[in-house]
């Protein structure tokens, strides 16, 4: 008996346009997952993935389906990472299926970075099913949201699927247009193996398990491996599906997805984009698009306590078990001792470390402000990579600074064109493109008219600039309807210059910022307000300045405190008032003690506020 | 024969007409049906103590709420005449009786008289309308002014004053216009207490939901300095972070917790010191009527079944106890005392009392040890220091030169 046929597909979709309860749909209308069995959204299963309704990790899962024309088809859903920090684990996801789900939300019509994941797909040649989703809600505007999707990306109108994962309206048409549209896998099961991991996850008894498409070929149990460009060989543990669960396979063969168990304990060693082949010594060309993780946001992180050094470096060494991007690497800061400089794939990659790592493994931390990577040019003809600001060289040895510039994409309904120019220029952003994303003007049921005419804008602007608070901002700016996609374009030269800040006369290096020269004591000042409204009043007047190069540009004082004193005795409860002494000397322990002056962690994140109010 | 160490004896009412919303004293509104058993109950505590405190002599009683001033005279003699039966009470014991302005008659005060209670102390909090209505007082200030003519008429000669600054958007007139008031009535004590927001009060609620702002700390230190100024010029010795008392006429009962000595502490939610224990009897008025009704003994050979919670006092606890009560007296501790009783736990915190004395937080004159103004203001920076000597970094080479 022939093998059933194949199809292979991810879900191309924004934050919240019902990814999740899309697959979740499907692994019920396939049988794959008994309904009673389901928890809702089953493959989100980081709980911080279920709370920030985005994908972490990409996930796949074999499904079982008969199509109309009676014949058995295997499906594999190839979950994607759901942000624009994950963009090249995206692509990888892509490059293993044949075709994507565009999945988009029928009241908010298409986003940033939804548009950029269907340019990936594009470039990857997949076949791409529009699927207008959460048609049941009343503010659904399913025609202005085809209207757009035509216009953009280019489909007809029939192409449409109208669904709702919510009550399942639509999900048979659904699976009827993933057989037909989607081509099959391509791949020759005759040639040597070739297998593209797209994921890994750590298992500590099969060690690390890589999620791959087997592209040619054909994989078995204890099938002697290599690793290509990490080169590492090993021999497979065990191969299988997901079904959701693990389940092993006699084998994988071409236009397969499913897992090899590695037993390698070093998850750096099977990387995203790597290529899996037989240990022989016949190398067949590796798969195309490889690359290195590149970090491109960076701070410090000290544990608040400094006697939690070692739960902090233990607490890393696990972390990185479930995620190789991270990067890290012990430092030292005369303010907060003995931490580590980590570098993230992004914005919200960070966010969710630092969540990860206080959450999963208990610590108390101080992060530092997020950073980016610069270039120096020294005078001695040298190029230094700096990713902590204290570390700038001294000026008269820096010939040149460059910094990272990105591309962002914005989309935005046009009556806030202005306001969001306005937030790219005033970050020093410069205007490259404007597209109107509905030419044909089609007016939806949920009010017609200018206001759901959208645009694309492109900007190019350093990356540092919207490192803090400019996706904030820029959603304020437009009511929360603009969306947001960046990608890294290159290093250009820039008049920079390092912020210093000095708290009771000892400058604090974990607070240095580098900043543009035009803005520096504007910063400077906004700076140290900042950190006098941040820090608590102590024993003693606490001056706060800001200098750059040497000179001074700010101070402020946080005055001495003048009363704090318990005004009454509680009538005789002695022990209450011990308890209350007792809590408050835990608070101040939480402090971080930098000279004499107690500093609460939050005002080592000031720096992130700098260009605020 | 009496032992030396005196002994004080604490009677808990928990009785309020209403509840203020800053309050966090164990007090109840609509329970005054509960009156009769909660008598009942607290005599029968007092009795239970009797063996358990033969040989001390007791030199105050203080009978505080909730509102005491709710009670009649005879209620007031009957708890009043189970202590002289139950304990050896001095001669010339301090017995004190809370009010509220509101209850206080020169009838029941009379009442008090003769059954022994000999020094009044009442809740006047502020003379301003607008701030009583903030702390849901019941009583106008012309009603406060009353109620202390009806105590002095009954013959009060001994008579203190609750007074309360630190309000939200507290103003200084109005603090100053209050003080000048009462001062001008002579009372011979006065207790002028900054608001505190405590956990679980309505008030904190408030705040909680920005209803509320808390008073500037700033203009709470400019009226707390005024304040000790002004009185002092007045005659009045600021002997105690918040007290004030003419000569003579500071609060023994207060004074000897503050000098960690023993004290019994009776009715529901009453705390104790005794024999090295600490300890608190229930809360809940019901549960301690209950309670007493009952046959069976306290928990660790204490004679009230009452007693819920009891920690022994450790050395250390001790130590800190002494330093954070006792340094809120104007005359301090003995630290050579100290020193030779708790020698081990003395070495944890030398450090920060050397630290304190360096910073001018702190005196020393021949082993007493106590507070500079500065150092009264700030005393929690210097006691969370005591709790935790760990906050405190140890000396620089920089300051031991």
């Amino acid at each position: 008996m022939p093998a059933p046929p194949v199809r292979n597909f991810c879900i191309v979709a924004h934050i919240d346009h019902g990814k999740s309860t899309l697959s979740d749909r499907l692994l019920e209308a396939t049988g794959t997952v008994d309904p009673r069995d389901m928890s809702a959204q089953l493959l989100d299963s980081m709980a911080l993935e279920r709370e920030k309704g985005i994908t972490i990790k990409a996930r796949a899962v074999r499904m079982q389906h008969t199509a109309r024309d009676g014949q058995q088809y295997k499906l594999h859903l190839i979950d994607t990472p759901g942000h624009v920090d994950f963009s090249y684990e995206v692509s990888r996801s892509l490059a293993a299926a044949e075709g994507a789900l565009l999945v988009v939300d029928a009241a908010e019509g298409i986003q940033a970075q939804t548009l950029a994941n269907v340019y990936l797909a594009l470039e990857q040649d997949l076949a791409l099913v529009p699927v207008i989703n959460k048609i049941d809600l009343d503010v659904a505007r399913p025609e202005a949201v085809a209207a757009e999707l035509a216009d953009v990306v280019g489909f007809s109108h029939d192409e449409m699927l109208y669904v709702s994962a919510k009550t399942g309206q639509g999900i048979e048409e659904l699976l009827q247009a993933i057989v037909e549209r989607i081509p099959p896998p391509r791949g020759e099961q005759s040639e040597p193996l070739r297998a593209l991991i797209f994921d890994s996850e750590y298992d500590p008894y099969k060690g690390v398990i890589a999620h791959v498409r087997v592209v040619d070929g054909e994989v078995a149990g204890r099938a002697q491996l290599r690793l290509n460009a990490a080169d590492r060989r090993f021999e497979a543990m065990e191969v299988g599906s997901f079904s959701p669960g693990l389940r092993a396979l006699p084998q994988l063969t071409a236009g397969d997805v499913g897992y090899v168990a590695t037993g390698l304990k070093e998850v750096g060693d099977v990387r995203v984009g790597d290529t899996m082949t037989m240990a022989g010594r016949q190398r067949p060309e590796p798969l195309p698009g490889y690359r290195e993780p590149k970090a491109m946001v960076f701070a410090g992180l000290y544990p608040a306590n400094s006697v939690d050094y070692q739960d902090l470096s233990d607490a890393l060494d696990k972390l990185r078990l479930s995620d190789s991007s991270i990067i890290y690497q012990a430092e030292s800061s005369a303010a907060l001792g003995f931490g580590f400089r980590m570098g993230f794939l992004g914005l919200l990659h960070m966010e969710i470390v630092q969540e990860r790592l206080e959450r999963e493994y208990g610590l108390e931390l101080v992060f530092t402000a997020p950073s980016v990577e610069y270039e120096v040019e020294t005078t001695d003809g040298g190029v230094e990579r700096i990713e902590n600001p204290s570390l700038l060289p001294a000026p008269p040895r820096i010939a040149e600074i460059r910094e990272p510039w990105v591309q962002i994409h914005v989309i935005t309904p046009q009556q806030f064109v202005g306001a969001v120019m306005e937030a790219v220029t005033s970050r020093r952003g410069r205007f490259e493109r404007m597209e109107y994303l509905q030419r044909s003007g089609v007016s939806g049921n949920g009010g017609g008219g200018d206001e759901q005419i959208r645009v694309l804008l492109e900007y190019a602007i350093p990356l540092s600039e919207i490192l803090t608070d400019f996706y904030d901002d820029l959603k304020s700016r437009t009511h929360g309807y603009a969306s947001l996609d960046y990608t890294l374009t290159g290093y250009q030269p820039a008049k920079l210059v390092k912020l210093d800040l000095l708290i009771n006369g000892e400058p604090v290096d974990a607070l240095s910022a580098i900043v543009h020269a035009d803005r520096a004591a504007s910063d400077g000042r906004r700076l140290a307000d900042r950190l006098r409204r941040l820090i608590p009043r102590q024993l003693f007047d606490v001056p706060i300045q800001a200098a750059v190069g040497g000179r001074i540009v700010a101070r402020e004082t946080v005055r001495a405190m003048r009363k704090n004193v318990t005004a009454k005795c509680y009538g005789g409860d002695i022990t209450r008032k011990r308890k209350l002494l007792q809590r408050q000397a835990e608070g101040k322990k939480r402090l971080k003690r930098v000279g004499n002056v107690e500093i609460p962690q939050e005002a080592f994140l000031a720096v992130l506020q700098i260009g605020k109010d | 024969m009496t032992d030396a160490a005196p002994l004080s004896l604490y009677i808990h009412v928990p009785f309020c007409t209403v509840k203020c919303a800053y309050c966090d004293f164990n007090s109840y509104a609509a329970l005054e049906h509960l009156s009769g058993d909660w008598l009942s109950a607290a005599l029968r505590e007092l009795e239970l103590w009797s063996e358990r405190a033969a040989g001390r002599l007791v030199q105050t009683i203080f009978i505080g709420g909730g509102t005491p001033s709710l009670l009649e005279g005879d209620q007031i003699a009957r708890l009043l005449d189970a202590a002289r039966r139950h304990f050896s009470v001095a001669p010339e014991a301090e017995i004190t009786l809370e009010a509220n302005p509101e209850s206080v008659s020169i009838e029941r005060m009379r009442g008090y008289r003769a059954a022994g209670v000999n020094r009044v102390s009442m809740g006047v909090q502020s003379l301003d309308p607008d701030e009583l209505r903030f702390l849901d007082r019941l009583h106008s200030a012309e009603r406060a002014e009353a109620a202390l003519s009806e105590i002095r008429a009954a013959g009060f000669e001994n008579v203190n004053l609750d007074l309360i600054y630190g309000l939200p958007q507290q103003r200084f007139e109005t603090w100053r216009d209050t003080l000048e008031r009462v001062v001008a009535w002579r009372p011979e004590h006065l207790s002028c207490y900054a608001l505190t927001v405590e956990e679980d009060t309505p008030l904190a609620a408030r705040v909680a939901a920005g209803a509320v702002v808390e008073a500037d700390p700033d203009v709470v230190a400019e009226i707390a300095t005024w304040t000790a100024q002004r009185l002092t010029r007045a005659g009045y010795e600021h002997y105690e972070t918040s007290n004030y008392a003419l000569t003579g006429r500071q609060c023994r009962h207060n004074l000897n917790y503050w000098r960690c000595g023993d004290y019994i502490g009776v009715g529901p939610g009453a705390h104790g010191c005794f024999d090295g224990l600490r300890y608190s009897v229930v809360r809940r008025p019901a549960a301690y009527i209950r309670r007493l009704a009952s046959v069976a003994g306290g928990p660790n050979g204490l004679p009230s079944p009452a007693i819920e919670d009891i920690e022994a006092i450790t050395e250390q606890d001790a130590l800190i106890d002494a330093l954070t009560l006792g340094l809120r007296l104007r005359e301090g501790v003995d630290l050579h005392g100290l020193q030779r009783r708790h020698p081990a736990a003395f070495a944890e915190v030398e450090h920060v009392i050397e630290w304190a004395l360096r910073t001018d937080l702190a005196e020393q004159h021949d082993a007493q040890l106590l507070l500079t103004p500065r150092g009264h203001a700030v005393a929690n920076e210097i006691f969370v220091r005591l709790v935790d000597p760990s906050l405190l970094p140890p000396p620089t080479t920089e300051s031991l030169a």
